[in-house]
């Protein structure tokens, strides 16, 4: 039987607007035929449209969790309103016929079935050749980068300023040639940051700060990188392998490399743990960025979604999720604590009371053992900044203005705000409950300043649900 | 293991970044910082090897000593970062006061972040965004993450926002939202702190009058004047209230004491007003507007008395000097309500009888009708109407609709033989203007706040045959700006029900088309099939606003044209608009015109 939810149709629909128009189609009745295949795989519909003609629209649900839209309206949106219109339909529960599947859709069927069958078992061919000259680019690009960095570091990086910068600026727009889009906008990051200082001189320590992370960052990469792809080329060695240093570089992964290296696990379950979006000013995007947490592993993975800002109108945007995910196979990227993920298509269902009980279950019960783990990424200049855990706590409360979280074992560590004011919210929850006796998903971060780490809390697990605190 | 000194070197390495390897051979510090740590360095073989870079970074005739330098910093931050601390001290820990009120709504980060964008920035449209948030998904406003957000609110320099922003903590948020106005209040604050009290006086009323006095000292101006007013919600302070009006210095602060008292309406302080009012009658009266007793009433009708001896001494072509309007309009217009003594029944008949300030008269008595379930005010109307005849014809017209609205229609159209008094057809029409139609029947009232009174589920079809004729008639009421008056009567009182009716609102509205784009929602409700020039009559008739753009393809598509008619109709719009804009290259006026020619091209095809 089929089942049709309101959270379906928001997770297929392209954007809100699209769901406003259909919900008009659908309570104006413009659907003059409704039907559905005898399996209920299949559903059918002819809709009123400005023209004489009816569209013809059909949501095929042979896949459940990859279903495919078809309309016959010019709409370039995808699925257009009136295949989202046809869901709300059949969620209205409105009287749909039984009908034969139509012969096109049948050959459509088999078009997919077959793709899919020979989907992985020829490998795509590598052009050797062009690998190599590419890595030979981008190792000129990684020289530049170099001679950048030493230049700025040998007058100074208080020196940094007016023709300076705009030099250096247009250097680091060159990088895009020699396709290092990650050292480049390390370099735009710096030029920046400088730029920042000089509007405003009592950000100084801060901005030195940021401007030296970036600078050793840089540095690291550029060392690691030669290193790399020296040896590549020397090995002939060209294809991919399982390597943080590409993310290091700007490479862009495709699903079908990380499947070759065998990085996807099969049958997974995932709850949405926390979903926030940023914007990244230096490489023009945002980015939605979910951590999910494996009901069997208790692992948390982070799932990212790019959408740079010349593309924002065709790329969808992520959301909170309110299911939890069943992935026939998810993707892993390279990397160590909170891997990137990513997955084509998943079913989704209710998420339980006993899952919210396993969630919690899989918290570490102490801080000592999790801030280690922090301090071992944390020395490796090119790992992430931010780990993202899922800690047991005796109490969240206040000294002074402060704001600490207790473990069992009595150790603390302090909370704090990232972007939002996310402690304040803490004294608007519904009972003192939420703060005593439970889990928090948390971000460990390191104070550079201070020689602190500390934690951004993002939602609290009870047994009974999430509180989602981070928006 | 000597985490100072590893430290202090990394605070000399980052320091010589900043100032540039040129100027290493004079940086004694990084210098002497390197002896010292050289001194400890053989202690561990991560030190040692920190040591090794710098000595390198140090060395002459090193040539690349900015990735030295860099190599020197990484391994250096590496391990100070493995030294770094993370407990904090937890004595004196206390509980997060958890204020309650927030709900968790779980809702998602889409529908969420529009609202605190709204909140927390200075964008356009966020008025919207707030208001659609009341309308639509009222429970999200109780979300724990926008309450704190909601009193930040009143900060907002968009004036409508902070007075939204009321209206949902009071209706929405209830009691509530009463520990959020109190939460880090700031006697020195400003305008959003006055919102907090209008809100805290809604909500908490008499039950915070302690915080409401502790304000009264070591306050802002505007924050005391709004504490004096909350003043009013108890009759504990009564005394205090006439205390403020005697001893403050500030005049905000005497008639904010006053109106206090006026919403009081204790004993005392009706008293206090009325010895005062004795001397001063343009002054303290207004506080006793809401009084209804007799000797209140008389005390009014005596100083309206006393005016009226004032205005039969101006000559009829001299102006009313500006004093004497001010003081008609301060005692009279916004005082005399719900005063029915017989002693204002006879100066209001004086009033009628020397033609002065009828039509603040005749409303005030239409206000007292309908606020009022009191039948003295009906009686009160009738009596001034039988002294005074038609100047009081219009409060007249209400009392009737009240008691007698079968009887409304006679006694209105005698007076219409001379149609050419525009400005008493005009006041007529304001009457029949607060008379609306809904399923049930017609009804009555003067405002949005005021609820409604009922007058009968069918109006007389005379009225109805008489407002909707379409030939020039006494209705034809362009009189000083009042506009046409009958559009917005009909607009009130179209029934699609009453079979009798309806053809005579069709005829009319019409005629109407062009005024606004509901006409034709109303035309169709009305079961009117032939919408020919009617879409397109808008096109001419008004401005043209980029928010028509849709109504009009919506109505194109939407109404009982054929194909070919929707392709005409189409047409006459396109031909119209590109007369309006020529060449316009807007893209939404583009984009308009490209969905007219998609429906001229498919009437083509049809």
């Amino acid at each position: 039987m089929l089942s049709i939810t309101t959270e379906l149709i928001e997770r297929v629909a392209p954007n809100a607007n699209s769901i406003t128009n259909a919900k008009k189609i659908s309570q104006k009745n413009d659907f003059v035929v409704l039907s559905k295949s005898e399996d209920e795989t299949l559903l059918y519909g002819e809709c009123k449209g400005s023209g004489k003609k009816p569209y013809i629209t059909t949501a095929d649900f042979i896949d459940p969790s990859a279903p495919v839209f078809r309309c016959s309206c010019p709409s370039r949106q995808f699925p257009c309103k009136h295949a989202v219109a046809l869901l709300f339909d059949y969620m209205a529960q409105k009287p749909f016929t039984t009908c034969e599947i139509p012969e096109d859709i049948i050959s459509k069927r088999e078009k997919i079935d077959k793709k899919k069958e020979n989907a992985g078992k020829t490998p795509k061919k590598v052009n050797k050749s062009a690998l190599t000259k590419k890595m030979k680019k981008q190792l000129e690009g990684l020289d530049l980068a170099e001679k950048f960095l030493k230049e700025v570091l040998q007058t100074g990086v208080a020196s940094l300023s007016g023709k300076g910068l705009k030099i250096y600026s247009d250097l680091a727009k060159q990088m895009g040639d020699y396709y290092l889009p990650a050292p480049q906008a390390l370099m735009q990051q710096i030029l920046v940051t400088m730029e920042e200082l000089q509007k405003d001189a009592t950000q100084e320590k801060h901005c030195y700060q940021k401007i030296l992370q970036g600078l050793v960052e840089l540095h690291s990469t550029i060392k690691k990188a030669r290193v790399f792809l020296q040896t590549k080329i020397e090995t002939e060695q060209v294809s991919m392998e399982n390597s943080t240093l590409y993310d290091r570089i700007g490479y862009i992964w495709q699903l079908n490399q990380l499947e070759e290296l065998g990085m996807y696990q099969q049958n997974v379950e995932l709850i949405q743990l926390s979903f926030y979006v940023v914007y990244d000013e230096i490489k023009k995007e945002y980015r939605d960025i979910g951590y999910w947490i494996d009901l069997q592993s208790g692992v948390i993975s982070k799932k990212e979604n790019i959408r740079p800002t010349k593309a924002i109108k065709y790329i969808k945007q992520d959301d909170t999720e309110k299911e939890c995910a069943q992935i026939e196979k998810l993707y892993f990227y390279p990397g160590e604590i909170n891997q990137r993920i990513r997955w084509e298509n998943a079913l989704y269902r209710d998420i339980t009371e006993q899952d919210y009980q396993t969630i919690k279950q899989k918290s570490r019960t102490t801080l000592a053992p999790v801030i280690k783990e922090v301090k071992n990424q944390l020395k490796n200049v090119l790992s992430e900044k931010s780990f993202i855990f899922l800690v047991a706590f005796q109490s969240i409360s206040k000294v002074g203005e402060k704001y600490i979280l207790e473990d069992s074992s009595g150790d603390t560590i302090e909370l704090r705000n990232k972007e939002i004011d996310v402690l304040k919210i803490l004294s608007y929850l519904p009972s003192q409950s939420f703060l005593k006796e439970q889990s928090l998903v948390c971000e460990f971060l390191y104070d550079s300043e201070n020689h602190q780490i500390f934690a951004v809390p993002h939602t609290i697990v009870t047994e009974k649900e999430l509180v989602k605190l981070l928006y | 293991m000597g985490i100072a000194i590893l430290n202090e070197l990394q605070n000399r390495l980052y320091t010589l970044a900043i100032a540039g390897t040129n100027l290493l051979a004079e940086d004694f510090r990084l210098k002497k910082t390197a002896e010292q740590f050289h001194a400890v360095a053989a202690s561990s073989p991560v030190l040692s090897k920190i040591d090794k870079l710098v000595q390198q970074l140090l060395e002459e005739d090193n040539k690349e000593k900015e990735i030295s330098l860099m190599e020197a910093i990484t391994l250096v931050d590496a391990v100070v970062c493995t030294q770094a601390e993370y407990v904090v001290k937890k004595e004196g820990k206390q509980e997060i006061p958890v204020l309650k009120g927030g709900k968790i709504t779980n809702t998602k980060y889409s529908e969420l972040h529009p609202l605190i964008t709204a909140l927390t920035t200075k964008g356009s449209g966020r008025y919207e965004v707030l208001s659609d948030a009341y309308e639509e998904k009222k429970e999200i406003l109780k979300d724990f993450h926008i309450l704190p957000l909601l009193i930040k609110g009143f900060n907002d320099s968009y004036n409508e926002i902070p007075y939204l922003i009321e209206e949902i903590l009071i209706k929405q948020v209830g009691e509530d939202a009463i520990f959020l106005c109190k939460e880090d209040f700031d006697p020195m604050g400003g305008k959003d702190m006055v919102n907090r009290l209008h809100v805290l006086k809604e909500l908490a009323g008499e039950k915070e009058n302690d915080f409401y006095i502790s304000l009264l000292e070591n306050s802002s101006p505007v924050v005391k004047e709004a504490a004096i007013l909350n003043l009013g919600c108890s009759p504990a302070n009564a005394d205090l209230l006439i205390h403020l009006a005697e001893t403050e210095r500030g005049k905000k602060y005497k008639t904010a004491a006053l109106k206090a008292m006026e919403q009081l309406n204790e004993k005392k302080n009706i008293d206090y007003l009325l010895t005062k009012a004795q001397k001063n009658p343009e002054t303290y009266l207004p506080y006793l507007k809401n009084c209804e007793t007799e000797e209140i009433s008389d005390v009014f009708a005596d100083a309206l008395e006393k005016i009226l001896q004032e205005l039969l001494q101006v000559k009829k072509e001299e102006k009313i000097p500006d004093k004497l309007h001010k003081k008609i309009r301060d005692v009279l217009i916004s005082s005399a309500m719900y005063k029915c003594s017989e002693k204002m029944i006879d100066v209001f008949q004086k009033y009628g009888d020397t033609n002065w300030y009828i039509h603040q008269i005749n409303w005030i008595m239409i206000c007292n009708m309908l606020d009022k379930t009191d039948e003295k005010y009906i009686h009160m109307t009738k009596e001034l109407y039988q002294r005074c005849r038609k100047v009081y014809l219009p409060s007249m017209l209400v009392a009737e609709f009240l008691t007698e609205p079968e009887k409304t229609y006679d006694l209105c159209m005698p007076y219409f033989q001379d149609f050419h008094d525009k400005a008493f057809v005009a006041e007529i029409c304001m009457v029949l203007r607060l008379i609306k139609y809904d399923k049930i029947g017609y009804y009555i009232k003067h405002s949005e706040e005021q609820a409604a009174r009922f007058i009968a589920k069918e109006i007389d079809i005379r009225w109805i045959e008489s407002l909707t004729q379409v030939q020039e008639n006494i209705w034809n009421t362009r009189y000083r700006g009042y506009g046409d008056e009958v559009y917005w009567i009909l607009r009130g009182w179209v029934n699609c029900y009453c079979k009798e009716a309806v053809p005579f609102f069709r005829r009319k509205f019409r005629q109407f088309v062009g005024m606004g784009f509901f006409d034709l929602d109303i035309l169709e409700e009305l079961g009117e099939t032939n919408f020919k020039t009617l879409v397109a009559s808008y096109i001419r008739s008004r401005n043209y606003f980029y928010y028509d753009f849709s109504k009009t393809i919506d109505f194109l598509r939407k109404l009982p044209f054929t194909e070919e008619e929707r392709a005409e109709e189409a047409k006459m719009i396109l031909e119209g608009f590109e007369k309006r804009r020529p060449n316009s290259k807007d893209s939404l006026d583009i984009r308009f015109k490209e969905e007219l020619k998609e429906i001229i091209a498919q009437g083509k095809e049809g």
